[in-house]
């Protein structure tokens, strides 16, 4: 893991993200947040709520943090999701960390947390055992 | 930092009715279509949202805002003054705004066919374009049942619902649904028959969209920008009171339901009458007329905007490139670029010397059928249809065709002059915080109408800052077990029938628990609770 290295997760709901805050600033890793947006309508479009975006800084306390939280979500609640790696040069890499990375009903955070750091090591070559 | 989005954002375009909608495979929705087998759509909820935005802007308030934006973005183009226009379609944009997202969101998370005969668009299309090939003895409202009750038991539902309560300020989905929610209730207590959510959904888009009163306070002249944009507010603010006595509703909506399955609404069902629809309707022709007379550049760009406001009451499903290949004896097939898969084989003399071309597949106005049309540059071929069409609504799609890329361009052109306007931004920079004043007026009421009289300020205070998950103690359990209660609640009451499918839904069954005895929170109603039924408020 490089500290220098960001992980990006996309397609969270208001509430998600919300949630994935309150755990990340109550456990006084809010520091790692580094940016959360939505996608705007350019124009006068208007369209469906938009899903969000949040930007973190990979610190252990960070990554321990966000397995704990997928740890608590329920089985098709993250079926949204993609996560890329992102480099301070601003490049970024899709890592494979969707559902059927882990087994969600039965993994415990540290699993997760485990899977989750091998994924961003060795990036899209991570394995999830 | 890369911030490149994963994921299109489904949206429609009040100005063209211009809609997207995200994940839409054509390839694989025309290869459904072909036999429509049973299997649940994922697309259901950004359709019904979507379509009901359409809905509500193929009509005389969305023609006219649409006529607003585009005259402006012409004036623009031809370096003259654009503000007046631009502030009025802008004020009435954005006081509609929640209600327009509001009717959309009840569209997805509470339609459901009910007593009525009448079906509003929404579920038609929806109906139409993604209801299963099963005989139900000509009852289509059982393949909607099961339609909506499989999407309301999603668990990406219950999110995505879950999602807007989380929302704080004044965000125009939150306020905008709450608003929508609770006239909902008030209005099918003074009237039964709005039991139905579907009766009320199409009552209450009719009564803002197809509202004469409303194109009057848009295009009547008046002393400057300010004034018409105060006209337009106050207007606003007098027909949502309106709405509220509850005046008359059972015999309006008998007389509303009569006439719009005529084809017509009759206005006096929605608190309007012919005088005003006659000067509106004056006015507006008078005003699509007005830029012909203007020289040369005007009458292209005036002549552009009249056909445009005809043609945006095609939708266009989706578009894809195709290349053809043709025997000797002319048959043609049409085959997808990306995938080599033929889509359609036709015998046409006039094809078979053609190589490429697009093909899009198109919504009827009243969402009465499907058309499969084949565009090469300006020609255009009718490849297939299926349902009810008008002659001129086929002419209309064809032509849209036709002119797709050209007016898509020039729409580019005007609207990317008119959003970097200095004049137009400036002037709008002064109007709008005072728009917003009015935004708050009407809706801070309405959002909270099924509060007491009482309490309705507080509790739209503490919705603004702390919005529904913040009200239910920033609890995500809770917050997602009060959506789930709603969403089940478009076919259900019974407490034992919502407890039995909190499972399907991923709810905790200790945070539905507390949830069914969630009366109220800051002067709030949450739920409605009897022995065995509940109905969520919000």
């Amino acid at each position: 893991m490089n500290d220098n290295e960001m992980l990006k997760i996309d397609g969270l709901s208001a509430l998600q993200l919300e949630e994935l805050k309150a755990e990340l600033t109550g456990k006084g890793a809010g520091d790692g947040i580094m940016d959360s947006s939505s996608s705007a309508l350019a124009g006068a479009k208007l369209g469906e709520p938009s899903l969000l975006q949040v930007v973190l800084q990979v610190t252990p306390a960070v990554l321990s943090l966000v397995a704990l939280w997928l740890a608590k979500q329920k089985s098709k609640r993250t079926e949204t999701f993609s996560y890329k790696k992102v480099s301070k040069d601003g490049t970024s890499e899709s890592i494979d960390f969707s559902r059927s990375s882990y087994d969600e009903g039965a993994a415990s955070a540290s699993q997760i947390e485990s899977i989750l750091k091998s994924k961003l090591d060795g990036s899209s070559k991570g394995t999830a055992s | 930092m890369d911030h490149q989005k994963e994921r299109l954002r489904s949206y429609v375009d009040p100005s063209t009715n211009e809609m997207l909608i995200a994940d839409f495979d054509l390839p694989d929705y025309l290869n459904w279509v072909k036999a429509r087998p049973v299997v649940g759509s994922e697309l259901l909820a950004n359709f019904l949202h979507e379509w009901t935005h359409r809905w509500c802007f193929d009509s005389r308030v969305g023609a006219a805002l649409a006529f607003l934006r585009l005259r402006a973005g012409n004036r623009v183009l031809s370096g003259d003054s654009a503000f007046d226009d631009y502030v009025r379609c802008m004020t009435a944009m954005l006081l509609l705004e929640p209600i327009t997202e509001g009717l959309s969101l009840f569209a997805e998370f509470d339609a459901y066919p009910g007593a009525s005969a009448f079906m509003s668009q929404t579920l038609t299309a929806s109906c139409l374009f993604f209801a299963p090939a099963v005989d139900t003895d000509g009852r289509p409202e059982i393949l909607l049942q099961g339609m909506l009750q499989k999407l309301r038991r999603s668990p990406h539902l219950v999110e995505r619902k879950a999602g807007i309560y989380a929302k704080t300020g004044f965000d125009p989905y939150a306020i905008g649904y709450l608003s929508i929610k609770s006239l909902w209730k008030q209005m099918a207590g003074a009237y039964n028959g709005f039991v139905d959510r579907d009766l009320f959904l199409s009552y209450l888009r009719s009564y803002i969209y197809d509202d004469p009163g409303l194109v009057l306070a848009l295009l009547k002249p008046a002393h400057s920008e300010v004034h018409a944009a105060e006209n337009i507010s106050n207007y606003l603010l007098n027909r949502v009171a309106s709405l509220l006595s509850f005046q008359d509703l059972e015999s309006k909506v008998a007389l509303w339901i009569d006439s719009a399955e005529q084809g017509k609404v009759d206005v006096a069902s929605i608190n309007s009458n012919s005088e005003i629809e006659e000067e509106a309707n004056f006015i507006f022709e008078q005003a699509t007329v007005e830029d012909f007379t203007k020289g040369a550049n005007y009458e292209n760009l005036a002549t552009w905007t009249y056909m445009l406001l005809e043609e945006r009451a095609q939708c266009v499903l989706g578009v894809m490139e195709v290349r053809l290949e043709a025997d000797a004896d002319h048959t043609v097939q049409v085959i997808n670029k990306d995938t080599g898969e033929n889509i359609y084989t036709t015998v046409s003399p006039e094809l078979a010397n053609q190589r490429e071309g697009k093909l899009y597949i198109m919504a009827g106005r009243k969402a009465h059928g499907l058309l499969s049309i084949l565009g090469i540059g300006q020609r255009t071929y009718l490849l297939s249809s299926f349902g009810a069409f008008e002659d001129r609504d086929l002419e209309l799609a064809k032509r849209h065709v036709a002119n797709k890329d050209i007016s898509d361009g020039l729409f580019e052109t005007i609207s990317r002059k008119l959003d970097s306007d200095g004049l137009v931004n400036t002037i709008w920079n002064i109007v709008s915080p005072q728009v917003k004043t009015v935004q708050e007026h009407l809706y801070g009421p309405l959002c909270t109408l099924n509060a007491r009289e009482a309490d309705w300020p507080q509790a739209f205070k503490q919705v603004r800052e702390l919005g529904i998950h913040g009200l239910l103690g920033y609890d995500g359990e809770l917050t997602r077990a009060v959506a789930g209660i709603g969403l089940l609640n478009s076919f259900t009451l019974e407490v034992e029938f919502i407890k039995a499918f909190a499972p399907v839904l991923d709810i905790d069954e200790e945070a539905l628990e507390r949830a069914l005895q969630k009366n109220e929170i800051a002067g709030l109603p949450i739920m409605a609770r009897s022995q065995h039924s509940v109905l969520a408020l919000v």
